[in-house]
């Protein structure tokens, strides 16, 4: 089977465990599970799975120390993470960590089948980009550009190089049609005072 | 959806684009 497709499930919830097993099997991802943090740490040390997905209470290690573990130890592996409502900040701070996404519970099939496509995709892409430029600073990392900064809470980070947008060309002023003051005036002007219909020009007299 | 999140998702979304954009430009990928 495919390296790829290789999946290192994490989840202390036997039901829930299963039911992601059966929506990532049926997508043909050959499943690796764990049923708590340290017993996922070494499956991930022993198999090194393209994909983790983690719930983030799992027992023993949780899931925001596993993420950390994992993205230290390889900094490709994508790492989705299953979240309750009532886990939402953490969730968010997982992203900030360098996790792809969060799926909440209970899981949607298609959301979590999307997101494991979407996360190997980037892995994918990620691994590519640093083959063709070695030297480009890390596109993904522990920090994301909108963590606040020592120097200032809540201060915007200039985006990375790669990221910034480009410019659209400007237009060069013979496509635009010439300048605006080229645009005779006086015809607008005109309009304007130009009588609508003849009773206007009545009255206007 | 959180202001935090809303932004991650969009930083996401902009890198995808970009590693595709630079994908496509390669010249291996024909």
């Amino acid at each position: 089977m495919d390296m790829q497709r290789d999946v290192l499930i994490i989840e202390g919830d036997l039901r829930g465990r299963d039911a992601i097993h059966g929506i990532l099997e049926a997508a043909g991802y050959k499943c690796q599970l764990a049923e708590h943090g340290r017993e996922g740490l070494e499956a991930f040390r022993r198999l090194r799975p393209a994909l983790v997905v983690t719930a983030l209470n799992t027992p023993l290690v949780g899931g925001r120390d596993l993420l950390q573990q994992i993205r230290q130890e390889d900094r490709d592996a994508a790492v989705i993470m299953l979240a309750g409502v009532a886990d939402l900040k953490a969730a968010i701070a997982g992203l900030k960590l360098g996790a792809h996404a969060f799926v909440l519970k209970p899981v949607n099939t298609d959301e979590l089948r999307i997101a494991a496509e979407r996360a190997l995709e980037r892995r994918e892409l990620l691994i590519e980009h640093r083959k063709h430029h070695p030297d480009h600073e890390p596109l993904h990392g522990a920090e994301t550009r909108h963590t606040p900064r020592r120097g200032g809470p809540g201060r915007a980070r200039r985006p990375s190089p790669d990221l910034r947008r480009r410019r659209l060309p400007v237009p060069t002023r013979q496509q635009r049609g010439g300048r605006a003051r080229d645009v005779p005036r006086v015809a607008a002007a005109t309009d304007h005072r130009r009588p609508r219909n003849a009773n206007d020009e009545g009255l206007s007299k | 959806m959180i202001v935090d999140e809303l932004l991650i998702v969009a930083e996401r979304a902009l890198e995808r684009r970009h590693l595709l954009i630079e994908r496509r430009q390669r010249p291996e990928a024909g």
